[in-house]
């Protein structure tokens, strides 16, 4: 129940995430959901994309310095109360998380959270056994 | 050779050190500046896979440790800067290591 998520190296200047756009653009990768992580010299881009190994190998090609990570997508309520109840659960069990990002499903009424965990199988097994739904890639990378 | 107040800095010095920290290529730059008649020392390496990281934290670790580590042997303070592959130029034969930006006067 894990997802793959690209971390992309970025310099702090101007243009730099517009590049990455182009790329993806013109390999026809769709961005499911992303969050840009920045210092006063460089930022990390995170991104979920419809295919993940399409766009790692043309980001790659064009240069960048590309990671893949497994992070876990939980599916909440839109609804006052639908992160806390997730933090709840993981902050009883002293998981920590290292970060994470959130967006709104157009099709459905739901929120999906994106969490980076250190002990991901853990944070799995602590999510399902309080009833909390962990999507599947399939369920996200697709449009 | 460089001198930044007063210490002596070979750029193969600097090199030994990013070879010595794991996962470095040998594809730096030192950017030397004066500042309020202060001479700075950037050190700029590049960040390949080996080194990467999705976490802020992780980098900025190896940005210190670097730091630490020149701080250690070459008694000098330089500021470490990664920056994206490639982005250093290459050069046919000898590589340019150094750009010094001080007023010559």
């Amino acid at each position: 129940m894990k997802l793959e998520q690209l971390s992309i190296f970025l310099e702090n200047r101007a243009g730099r995430l517009c590049e990455v756009t182009k790329v993806l653009s013109e390999a026809g990768v769709n961005i499911r959901a992303l969050a840009l992580a920045d210092t006063s010299d460089f930022g990390i881009l995170r991104l979920i994309v419809s295919d993940t190994e399409k766009a790692k190998h043309t980001l790659k090609e064009h240069g960048f310095t590309v990671g893949r990570t497994s992070v876990v997508a939980v599916e909440v309520e839109d609804k006052p109360g639908g992160l806390h109840r997730v933090l709840d659960v993981l902050s009883k069990e002293q998981i920590n998380v290292e970060y994470m990002y959130a967006f709104v499903q157009q099709s459905k009424k739901n929120a999906v959270l994106i969490f980076r965990f250190d002990r991901t199988d853990q944070a799995i097994e602590v999510l399902k056994r309080a009833n909390i739904t962990v999507l599947s890639g399939d369920e996200l990378y697709k449009v | 050779m460089l001198i930044i107040r007063g210490v002596n800095v070979f750029p193969s010095q600097i090199e030994s050190i990013l070879l010595e920290t794991e996962g470095l290529t040998p594809h730096y730059q030192l950017i030397v500046r004066r500042e309020d008649s202060m001479d700075t020392l950037e050190v700029q390496v590049e960040v390949d896979e080996n080194i990467f990281s999705d976490k802020i934290k992780t980098l900025q670790r190896l940005e210190k440790k670097i730091q630490r580590n020149i701080k250690d042997f070459l008694g000098v303070t330089a500021k470490v800067k990664l920056v994206e592959p490639r982005s250093i130029m290459r050069s046919e034969g000898k590589a340019k290591r150094i750009i010094d930006l001080r007023d010559k006067k």
